[in-house]
């Protein structure tokens, strides 16, 4: 059977860039976002990196793909089509030249529920949030921000499935800015009310389970997480925009889809791959930013001799080396800045940079031997991730899996989905989790997942977990 | 090292096995990996593989699978490099014993050898990662040396006394953490009983 391309479905006649002025702030950008099913927000507030320096708005879907049962089903127009090989099939490109966006992009995510189909171990968890274990997008209309080079480029294509001109799409983009910027939001509820929805019995329980297989030698280390709910009627477009202007991060993403939402504050990288070379940056070992300076200094030493922590990373680059390691040239993995700190609004991480190069075209490859990321499974991966399939018992949905872009030029950037709610109706479903080791304290470990689970919703004045 | 050492690795559903092939491989050798349930001797014979390595993974020895004949089948035919759960599978088989034992994942410990086999060309103390739950405790009758230790005491290395290219090593020399574990490689792979007997 032939292999489906994208090039068999799609083709780009031509592909317009119209530079414009950078005055997109998230709250414009959002806004944007919510105006039309499919559409996409990856926003971003970073000067330097490579890829963490761009925001990426998408807008006008015209070919979306999801994943069902083992086979992924695109659809453009009236027309549909069940591909046998999902990873395949994403990284297929079109004909492509000028910028890494000038032909167009996938954007959306690969779920955790997707390493069922990807690596066979199937969480038996329930279903929590029934959406697609992967969703990606198409657009014709791809609004691109440098924040480095502080330039913003509007990319219009004109494809097969395109029913506007040119022209016109650029005419209604710039009155649906305008219009958009005259809008204003509703006053954010003072306070609000979280539910945990496992007991800390069931905690406590998995976690001396995990922990009894660390010392006889099942596994070195297992991320074990649970959900929270919240019930909120304010748009999520507000609530985007209110939680980066309060914890602005680097791999975050708005993605409004037919029946849910996705709102992610991702600090982690999962990886990049630009011109052949693949970066991964994962993120181990976190603590709160001191109240003043002392505090903060104090904080942040804390966090670097730290010595279960960095245990906790180091294990994690291992595995990242291997998995990029399985699929790179010989010889190009590096690790670089290990244990290096990053500092956020509220937040100090530890993370550490690993870089190796690939051959062409092999990027099903390095998202297949990546997926899912090693620093949300636990190391060995696969007996780690059959452990959270027996313990763990919802399933993760978007949760831990990679949000990102997939370029026609070979590119790609993804997060890792951590802080990321997804919402049906008015039901917003969060989990909350850490990297079990031998070391870990289960009564601090708990309270960790209520600290990080409360914090996340710092957005209110006040809120309360029942 | 000549000719081109041609390695293969059994993957104990691990997730550092590819470090080892990448360790292997820009030392120069050919590598391919295999899974522990689908190794057998025929596919060594058939490849003529020159080196063996019985990878690190979860679990105890017992439920590390084919690796077992393998080892039993090659050790003194073909160089063979245990490492960690690798280690401890060749222990299993000589009668010693595998138990709950100084446990560090993910850090550096000190190992301190004696200068024989894959040591031969490195410091005494040196640094290494380590990645076990559990330790090993060497039979009376035991066929092999005990050739390397941390300091608490606990075997970090071990030599057959009469095969002389099959060793283990409890550390993790394809580790980010283990500095010399590319000289570590290097060694095992310069060795051949066939060079041997000329």
């Amino acid at each position: 059977m032939k292999t489906m391309k994208i090039s068999d479905i799609i083709t780009v006649r031509e592909s317009y860039s119209f530079p414009l002025k950078n005055d997109f702030n998230v709250e414009l950008l959002s806004r944007l976002t919510s105006s039309q099913n499919g559409q996409v927000l990856l926003s971003s507030v970073n000067k330097q990196r490579h890829f963490g320096r761009l925001s990426l708005l998408a807008l006008n879907p015209v070919m979306t793909a999801t994943l069902d049962g083992d086979m992924l089903h695109v659809s453009a127009e009236d027309k549909s089509w069940d591909i046998e090989n999902p990873l395949q099939f994403l990284t297929s490109r079109l004909p492509h030249k000028g910028s890494p966006f000038s032909s167009g992009a996938w954007l959306g995510y690969l779920g955790y529920d997707a390493a069922d189909s990807l690596t066979n171990i199937v969480h038996k968890g329930a279903v929590l949030t029934d959406i697609p274990a992967i969703w990606f997008a198409f657009h014709d209309t791809l609004l691109v921000i440098d924040h480095a080079a502080d330039t913003t480029e509007l990319i219009l294509l004109d494809t097969s499935y395109s029913t506007t001109s040119i022209e016109s799409r650029k005419e209604a983009f710039l009155s649906a800015v305008k219009a958009a910027g005259m809008q204003k939001y509703p006053e954010l509820r003072k306070s609000a009310e979280i539910f945990a929805l496992i007991e800390k019995e069931e905690y406590t329980r998995n976690i001396a389970t995990i922990k009894e297989g660390i010392y006889r030698g099942d596994f070195y280390q297992v991320n074990y997480t649970y959900p929270l709910k919240m019930h909120a009627s304010e748009p999520s477009d507000m609530l985007f925009t209110h939680y980066m202007d309060k914890n602005p991060v680097d791999y975050s993403a708005y993605i409004h889809a037919d029946n849910f939402d996705i709102l992610s504050l991702s600090p982690e990288c999962f990886f990049t791959l630009k011109d052949g070379v693949a970066t991964s940056s994962p993120i181990k070992g976190t603590i709160a930013r001191g109240a003043t300076k002392e505090l903060d200094e104090a904080n942040r030493k804390e966090l670097v001799n730290s010595e279960k922590d960095i245990k906790e990373l180091s294990m994690i680059v291992d595995l990242i080396r291997n998995d990029l390691g399985r699929v790179s040239h010989t010889g190009s993995v590096r690790v670089k800045n290990h244990a290096s700190i990053e500092q956020f609004s509220t937040l100090y991480h530890l993370y550490t940079r690993i870089e190796s190069t690939v051959a062409q075209n092999s990027q099903a490859d390095l998202l297949h031997s990546l997926f899912p990321g090693g620093s949300i499974t636990g190391a060995p991966k696969l007996k780690a991730m059959e452990t959270i399939s027996e313990l763990e018992k919802y399933r993760r949905g978007v949760y831990t899996g990679s949000i990102g872009w997939i370029s026609m030029n070979g590119d790609m950037g993804f997060s890792i989905a951590i802080r990321t709610v997804t919402r049906i109706k008015d039901e917003l479903y969060y989990f909350v989790g850490g990297g079990i080791v031998a070391d870990s304290d289960i009564e601090s470990e708990y309270r960790e997942t209520l600290t990080k689970a409360a914090s996340f919703w710092n957005i209110f004045e006040k809120c309360t977990l029942q | 090292m000549s000719p081109t050492p041609k390695l293969l690795i059994v993957d104990n559903r691990d997730s550092f096995t590819w470090n080892i092939a990448q360790l292997a491989s820009s030392l120069g050798a050919k590598v391919d990996v295999v899974n522990n349930d689908e190794i057998s001797g025929d596919i060594v014979r058939k490849e003529g593989y020159s080196h063996l390595v019985i990878g690190p993974g979860p679990m105890g020895p017992q439920e590390s699978q084919k690796s077992l004949d393998i080892i039993n089948e090659f050790s003194g035919v073909l160089p063979l490099l245990g490492i960690c759960l690798g280690m401890q599978a060749m222990v299993l088989l000589d009668g010693g014993t595998i138990y709950p034992h100084d446990l560090l994942h993910g850090g550096q410990d000190m190992v301190i050898h004696t200068g024989s086999g894959v040591h031969e060309a490195i410091e005494s103390p040196f640094r290494a990662a380590r990645y076990n739950s559990l330790s090993v405790k060497m039979s009376e009758l035991s066929a092999f040396s005990v050739t390397a230790k941390n300091s608490a005491g606990t075997v970090m290395a071990i030599r057959h006394k009469t095969h002389q290219f099959t060793e283990g090593v409890q550390y993790h020399p394809e580790s980010f953490m283990t500095p010399v574990g590319s000289e570590i490689m290097e060694t095992f792979l310069s060795y051949s009983y066939e060079n041997n007997e000329n």
